[in-house]
């Protein structure tokens, strides 16, 4: 694990085939040398054997534990392990990989090492519209990403776990804005977090169209539906706002006030 | 747009003596050499002589939508593709009668010429074309322009992708010695799709290909002050009173609803009929509209709509049809005899829809 710059680990639920094929892919097509698996509450013959951590409470295997949770059960797995990299990608298992170019991506970071504390990447899809914008060394500086693929500096998760926090919020259970949350936490520490297409992912969603039974998860409009009402149920009792709006544009605001202070940083700003 | 709405729409702009502007496209009202348009078939100046008679105060404003070439059709009456002189040519009549006709703001958006082999570039000659046309036929009346094109697209207007396209245009507009628009159209997260909208505006969610308006909003508007003009919104249809409050505090120019009131004057008619059990009106409407294509633009792909959705959908396209203008007389004479006053309700309901916006937008204070 340890001569690899970056570790892997895939949120399963249910999708043993997916998750072995994702697993397999990541160490044909990459290099990485270690990829495991965080079991979300999988019946017993669904569970991977790359899996590394799990949960089987009876709450994990009614309700699952969604991209917080599973996130956070994999980071703490992944933080007490000896031989770990510097950086962990953590993919939900409906990932594919579009592209892999690790050492491009950390050639971009190395660069940056002297002017910012790099958090977080994220990966754009192939229809994401900040490919549009990416900047010539295609990392680029931002604060409002979608849910999903992402990789996490050691550095920055230590630091939140000094600060008696986690990654990413567990009562947050459908990940209402997560990532928004996430560059809050970020900028707000002088950290940064980037997006880049050296690394990309397209999301199956077949996946949960054919299998949400199996998954056990609701239809896609039912989900929206319950992501907003729990999400702004959420947002309201930790940050005593009335909407999704809101929240984003006081994080839109630290996120400006971060590049007021770092002029230098202006031209890796995605716009 | 309708009769009721644009009647609606004067009285609430007379009664709170603030603008509100009508804003048909060139399909819903237009000259009467291209046809006129399917709104009570007023051709534009039957239109304008009828706003400007009913509005006493001088609140209203008369505003085109999406005027450009190839934005009325696509083939010539030979049944060829209109080419692009021929397309100019249309569109030069139509801005040549609302100009006459007293429109005080006309949106050039010659966008479909890019699905017409014109480049990006091409576009922003017409635009300047079509500008410099207006200003020599204006003959020294006020007029403003809006450009730029929602299209409903697929891909947003990303802040520094747009800040170049204005700079574009409004250098190409400068070189020819004319002035900059008053109201730039970009994109800002709304999408209307069926009977919601399905935009990132108004869900609250992410959608993919979309930015967040929590992101693009502010930037965007950056850009329009930056460069002196305002932001027009496109597509406001259907959403949700915690989106419309983000108008206002965002700073939003401009907004334009359609087709949320004609879908709201359907639906009152369909549940008035309903009500009152006069099933042979919704058998024969709803057949007239279903058996035409107009609702299809409006559905998602895999669409599940009902046909009942289709027909709110699409209902409005037709009141101005011979048949459907029977059957609504017909429906008005039966409930009348039942004591029902159809008009009224109908107007009260298009009334509160528009009001939706009025109060969100501030003009009740």
């Amino acid at each position: 694990m340890g001569s690899s710059s970056l570790d892997v680990l895939i949120l399963n639920r249910n999708l043993k085939e997916v998750t072995d094929a994702l697993v397999s892919n990541l160490y044909i097509q990459t290099g990485v040398k270690f990829v495991g698996v965080i079991d979300a509450g999988s019946v017993s013959d669904q569970v991977s054997k790359h899996t590394v951590v799990k949960n089987s409470s009876i709450e994990a295997k009614s309700l699952g534990l969604r991209l917080n949770r599973g996130f956070n059960l994999g980071i703490d797995w992944w933080i007490h392990q000896s031989d770990r990299s510097d950086y962990l990608l953590l993919l939900p298992n409906d990932a594919e990989i579009a592209s892999f170019d690790a050492p491009n991506l950390f050639s971009s970071l190395y660069s940056l090492r002297n002017q910012v504390k790099v958090a977080a990447v994220i990966p754009l899809s192939s229809d994401s519209p900040y490919l549009h914008i990416l900047p010539e060394k295609r990392v680029g500086l931002g604060w409002s990403f979608n849910e999903g693929p992402i990789i996490l500096n050691l550095e920055f998760i230590e630091f939140i776990l000094q600060c008696g926090s986690e990654v990413f919020d567990s009562t947050n259970f459908r990940g209402y804005l997560s990532f928004v949350e996430l560059a809050l936490k970020v900028y707000a520490n002088d950290f940064a977090l980037v997006a880049t297409d050296y690394l990309s992912f397209t999301e199956n969603e077949s996946h949960l169209q054919k299998h949400h039974e199996l998954i056990i998860t609701e239809q896609a409009q039912e989900n929206a539906r319950l992501l907003v009402m729990e999400g702004s149920a959420w947002l309201g009792k930790k940050y005593a706002v009335s909407d999704g709006i809101c929240f984003e544009n006081i994080v839109r605001l630290i996120f400006e006030s971060f590049l007021g202070r770092r002029t230098d940083l202006s031209h890796l700003r995605l716009r | 747009m309708t009769v009721r709405v644009v009647e609606e729409t004067v009285s609430l702009a007379n009664k709170l003596k603030s603008p509100i502007a009508l804003i048909p496209s060139r399909r819903q009202i237009e000259c009467e050499e291209l046809g006129g348009g399917y709104v009570n078939n007023w051709n534009t100046r039957d239109f304008s002589h009828y706003v400007r008679t009913l509005d006493k105060g001088g609140y209203v404003f008369l505003s085109r939508d999406h005027s450009g070439p190839w934005q009325l059709r696509q083939f010539n009456q030979d049944n060829c593709k209109l080419m692009h002189r021929e397309a100019m040519h249309e569109v030069k009549s139509s801005l040549k009668t609302d100009i006459d006709c007293g429109f005080d703001i006309l949106h050039i958006d010659p966008s479909p010429g890019l699905e017409n082999g014109r480049s990006d570039e091409g576009v922003i000659e017409d635009i300047v074309e079509l500008v410099e046309f207006c200003c020599e036929t204006k003959q020294g009346r006020e007029l403003i322009f809006e450009v730029g094109a929602d299209e409903q697209s697929m891909i947003p207007d990303l802040p520094s992708k747009a800040e170049e396209k204005l700079d574009s245009i409004i250098r190409s507009l400068c070189h020819a010695g004319l002035s900059k628009p008053l109201f730039y159209v970009l994109q800002t997260g709304t999408k209307v799709k069926e009977l919601r909208n399905i935009g990132s505006f108004a869900t609250q969610i992410p959608v993919r290909d979309m930015l967040s308006p929590a992101f693009q909003v502010p930037e965007i508007l950056k850009v329009c002050e930056s460069f002196g003009v305002y932001l027009k919104e496109h597509n406001a249809d259907y959403l949700p009173s915690e989106s419309l409050k983000w108008h206002t505090i965002f700073g939003i120019h401009a907004a334009n609803v359609a087709p949320e009131f004609g879908v709201e004057e359907t639906k009152a008619i369909i549940h008035l009929a309903q009500q009152y059990k006069e099933s042979w009106f919704i058998d024969l409407f709803c057949d007239y509209v279903l058996r035409r294509d107009k609702w299809y633009k409006w559905l998602m792909e895999n669409s599940q709509s009902t046909d009942l959705e289709k027909v709110y959908i699409a209902g409005h396209y037709h009141y101005s049809d011979i048949e459907v203008s029977e059957f609504l007389r017909k429906l008005n004479s039966n409930l009348s005899v039942k004591g029902v006053d159809m008009d009224s309700f109908i107007r009260m309901k298009v009334r509160n829809s528009i009001n939706k916006y009025l109060v969100a937008f501030g003009y009740y204070g």
